[in-house]
């Protein structure tokens, strides 16, 4: 039941970050609201299935943008196992942990992609994407992972003690 | 069961999925991506699906801010001004046509795009339905398909100018590359002087909706407001669509050469309807 609760949310998160999420850009950063979710429920459900979690994640990412295939797939599933390790395993699930694994993986997902930007020529200024797109983003992926966080946190709870 | 195994060979997991995936990868974008028409069979029923669900949430995101925009704004001013600016741009673009046509010759008329500038083309009208995941790749994906004539390369245009090209395809949505995408190239003329010159795409410029010159010969007449339309080479552009003006010159990074900005015609940020030139035809 969890299962297709995780799946609903990550097609919601979906539709949201490309119908929706970039109408609340904050000085042009937005969040990256897959990605946040991805790494909430991986705080939550441990390190083995946040990777399973990121790999269909990326994986779906990567069918529906078309173009190059493979980046998210593999980026999402280190984010996940990544989450998961540091948030059930080291530090324990509760929303600090969550808000501050989501900033700073997110800033890592920015950072790795800024220099696939660059070795792909797609763009140079690593600088600018950095500063003025990745870390904003990362700050604002945070915010919103607390309260994913807490939907993640109180949907668990919640089945776990009706079961 | 597969979580007690996951468990116990966690890294060899992660190892093998990195292969695996990193050999389909290599396979796809060195094999795949630029030789076949349409995206493979599990993008497309992915985008099948998905598609119609986005399309109904711009749909309706789209009209909920147009119901607010009609209160918190004066409506009157709003709809003279956005009828005068269509007269603008009208007029804009036939001062260029104008300009262009006076400084043509007969054996460059034969070479140009006539097509194009009578409308001859066949174009099929289409509605922006998502925007990449990353909101600064420059992807739009459109609610048209094969389904619909559109093929890979198709040229996406507005009413005021370059929107970009179709890089993806499938039976009922299409991906475009916009012309401020990272990456994007589009090879450009400036019609007073005749100048080839090419403009470029980049994140900065995605976030800004604006487009960068560069190299721009110390020589050259470049001016602030100059017009900018396609050049026709390249392969994938015809001539003669209108792209934007120069907003802004500057010294290009290596000290000699120029750059401008391009301020397009076409405001990415609310674009919601767009037309696809069926290139193919």
């Amino acid at each position: 039941m969890t299962g297709w609760i995780t799946t609903g949310i990550f097609i919601i998160s979906y539709i949201l970050q490309t119908t929706l999420i970039y109408k609340i850009a904050l000085f042009g950063a937005v969040p990256n609201i897959v990605l946040t979710v991805v790494i909430c429920y991986s705080v939550t459900a441990g390190r083995e299935r946040g990777a399973i979690a990121g790999l269909a994640a990326g994986f779906a990412v990567d069918l529906l943008s078309g173009g190059g295939f493979g980046f998210q797939t593999l980026m999402f599933m280190y984010v996940g196992a990544m989450a998961g390790m540091f948030g059930s395993s080291i530090f324990g699930k509760n929303a600090l942990t969550a808000t501050v694994i989501t900033g700073i993986l997110s800033l890592g997902y920015g950072i790795i992609t800024a220099i696939a930007f660059y070795v792909t020529k797609q763009d140079r200024n690593i600088g600018y994407i950095l500063l003025r797109q990745e870390f904003p983003s990362a700050l604002y992926n945070s915010v919103a992972g607390f309260f994913i966080y807490m939907l993640f946190d109180n949907i668990y709870r919640g089945f776990y003690r009706r079961n | 069961m597969l979580f007690d195994f996951l468990k116990k060979k966690f890294l060899a997991f992660i190892i093998m999925i990195t292969l695996i995936v990193g050999v389909i990868s290599a396979v796809n974008n060195i094999w795949f991506n630029d030789k076949t028409e349409k995206v493979n069979m599990i993008s497309d029923a992915t985008g099948i699906v998905i598609s119609p669900v986005q399309g109904a949430f711009t749909w309706v995101l789209g009209n909920i801010g147009d119901i607010f925009n009609y209160f918190g704004t004066n409506q009157k001013s709003n709809e003279e001004n956005a009828v005068l600016k269509k007269h603008v741009v009208e007029l804009e673009r036939q001062l260029l046509e104008m300009g262009t046509y006076k400084d043509e010759n007969n054996r460059l008329r034969e070479l140009l795009d006539l097509k194009l500038r009578n409308n001859n083309y066949e174009t099929v009208g289409a509605e922006i339905i998502s925007r990449d995941i990353n909101n600064w790749s420059g992807i739009l994906k459109i609610d048209k398909g094969t389904i619909n004539g559109i093929s890979k390369n198709d040229v996406v245009i507005e009413n005021t100018g370059l929107v970009g090209y179709v890089t993806d395809v499938g039976t009922t949505w299409a991906n475009i590359t916009t012309i401020v995408a990272p990456g994007s190239n589009v090879s450009c003329i400036l019609p007073r002087t005749g100048e080839i010159v090419m403009i470029e795409g980049s994140v900065s410029d995605n976030r800004n909706g604006t487009c960068t010159m560069s190299y721009i010969p110390s020589e050259s007449t470049i001016a602030v407001g100059e017009a900018v339309e396609t050049s026709g080479e390249g392969g994938i552009f015809p001539k003669g669509i209108f792209i934007g003006r120069v907003e802004k010159l500057s010294t290009g990074k290596n000290g000699i050469s120029k750059e401008a900005v391009i301020r397009p015609t076409v405001n990415f940020k609310i674009l919601r309807e767009v037309l696809v030139i069926k290139m193919s035809e």
